[in-house]
């Protein structure tokens, strides 16, 4: 992808924010964008603003709320995938050389729309049966035990990886390290999956500021992060009898960024992956092809993808970690990359990354095995 | 978490069938490509035929997955456990597992009308349950 970079990043602390309005977050994090990019509010051409739960026009409340308004605004609603999408559609309209200089945001203020598991669209028939978002994902780490005798110590693993990674993260929802034993011995909420397997409640925001090469070279931007791939795929309808552990969502949408990038899953050295359960950290990082089927609880337990593993996954905290405000996850993710690539990742740091994949993916709705996915690859 | 009501379309009359004492789902089977779905699709999503031909789900299927749920949303009575049932006619339905039964991949189940976990004005909504069968 010709000339797209990440100019600056912001975002939120995510958690419990009760005393804050979706909008006020998201101008902390637009704010905090633009400082980073050093440019000013007026020089933004266009936005475009993702959530799922956050009613009418939330891109128009969140720019005005940081003295932004008539441009044009792109609210984006992509269930989980929000944010990210919203980057994907930024990243069109730079490449297609209609803009220099805009701005993709995520935001989610959950704690006040929803208590509980969330669940697919109260329209759909699975949801009418009680399917929840843990209980699909429950059965596909079902399904991950049969087929490669995964155990729930190593999905545990998982969890426990991200957590410490967390507390590593000043902007994230948990600030304490949880060890394996203590994820095994927390609630069940859809077997076999436990309370620590489950990403939380969160409320937060996230923001990028994108631009053009030619903008890049005028704000003389040596922090600047090149986006050299993204990506955006729907789940299929599915025929016949799929095998549950495999996503095919994933991997079609990661190829086509492998392909736009000239890259290959050999080349990632880091990932932010939808680690909305302990099992999804394992079938996205699978679907990836980053690690064979199978085989990535495993390696998890061997420290494979901790901070100094041989491919560090979800440094941030991931989504069982960091928080999950679900328009605002896929905008962090690609920040957590950037501040990675420009060695500001603090605690967390990982040495000489030249190459990072964010995947985000949600939703559900009978009949597909996913809703909507984005990859996204960050090079210096 | 919105106020609408929607009627409980899972499993309801227009989506089973008995056929010599024994419970079926009914879904499609495209007549173009063969593809088959549950519940049964208007169009085609394998080669966007318009249409398709009536199919009977059943009368037995194995268990592909299973979680049994603890948490879910106000109108669920937990817990309770949800199935993936794999029919031979090359079609996989969420259910119910049948009442006071452990839950086993690769099971062989039939299926049975029971009261399920969701309740409505506090009362259980009948729909179509996996039961295992004895062999």
């Amino acid at each position: 992808m010709e000339g797209v970079y990440v100019a600056g990043v912001g975002m939120t602390a995510f958690g419990k924010h009760p005393d804050r309005t979706a909008a006020d977050l998201a101008a902390e994090a637009i704010l905090g964008a633009l400082d980073d990019a050093g440019v000013g509010v007026m020089e933004i051409e266009a936005a475009w603003v993702g959530h799922v739960y956050q009613g009418m026009a939330m891109g128009q409340r969140a720019l005005g709320a940081a003295g932004l308004s008539g441009l044009p605004i792109t609210n984006v609603e992509n269930a989980c995938s929000s944010g990210s999408t919203a980057i994907f559609e930024a990243a069109m309209a730079l490449r297609a050389g209609a803009y220099d200089l805009v701005l993709a945001v995520g935001v989610e203020h959950l704690s006040s729309k929803f208590r509980g598991a969330l669940q697919p669209d109260e329209s759909d028939i699975e949801a009418q049966i009680g399917l929840t978002m843990p209980s699909v994902y429950a059965m596909r780490a079902r399904r991950h035990f049969e087929q490669y005798g995964t155990t729930p110590r190593q999905l545990a693993a998982i969890a426990a990886k991200n957590k410490f990674n967390a507390s590593l993260n000043p902007l994230a929802q948990f600030k304490k390290p949880v060890s394996i034993d203590e994820v095994l011995a927390g609630p069940l909420i859809a077997e076999p999956l436990h309370r620590d397997e489950c990403a939380p409640v969160s409320d937060g925001a996230a923001a990028v500021v994108l631009v053009s090469e030619k903008k890049r070279r005028q704000l003389g931007g040596s922090r600047a992060v090149r986006l050299v791939a993204s990506a955006l795929r729907s789940g299929r309808m599915e025929v016949g009898l799929p095998d549950m552990t495999q996503e095919d969502l994933t991997w079609r949408t990661a190829l086509a960024a492998y392909e736009q990038a000239g890259l290959g899953p050999e080349d990632v050295q880091m990932a932010e992956v939808h680690d909305c359960f302990s099992i999804a950290e394992t079938t996205r990082i699978e679907g990836l092809h980053l690690f064979p089927f199978g085989e990535y609880p495993r390696a998890v337990e061997r420290g494979e993808a901790s901070l100094n593993g041989r491919l560090p996954v979800n440094t941030s905290g991931g989504l069982l970690g960091k928080g999950h405000p679900l328009g605002a996850t896929g905008v962090a993710q690609v920040i957590e990359i950037v501040k990675q690539l420009r060695g500001e990742a603090g605690d967390r740091q990982v040495a000489n990354l030249k190459v990072g994949l964010a995947h985000c993916r949600g939703g559900k709705a009978r009949g597909v095995e996913g809703t909507a996915c984005t990859v996204n690859i960050l090079t210096l | 978490m919105s106020e609408t009501k929607s009627e409980p379309q899972v499993h309801g009359p227009d989506v089973f069938a008995y056929e010599e004492g024994r419970l079926y789902l009914v879904g499609s089977r495209c007549p173009e490509c063969g593809a088959a779905f549950y519940p049964p699709q208007a169009v085609c999503a394998r080669c966007g035929h318009r249409g398709g031909d009536r199919l009977l789900l059943g009368p037995e299927g194995t268990i592909y997955t299973w979680s049994r749920v603890h948490r879910s949303t106000p109108e669920f009575k937990t817990p309770y456990v949800l199935v993936y049932v794999d029919f031979p006619q090359d079609v996989r339905v969420l259910m119910p597992l049948a009442d006071g039964v452990e839950p086993e991949v690769g099971a062989t189940v039939e299926l049975q009308m029971q009261d399920g976990p969701r309740l409505e004005d506090g009362k259980a909504v009948p729909l179509v349950h996996a039961s295992p069968v004895d062999r």
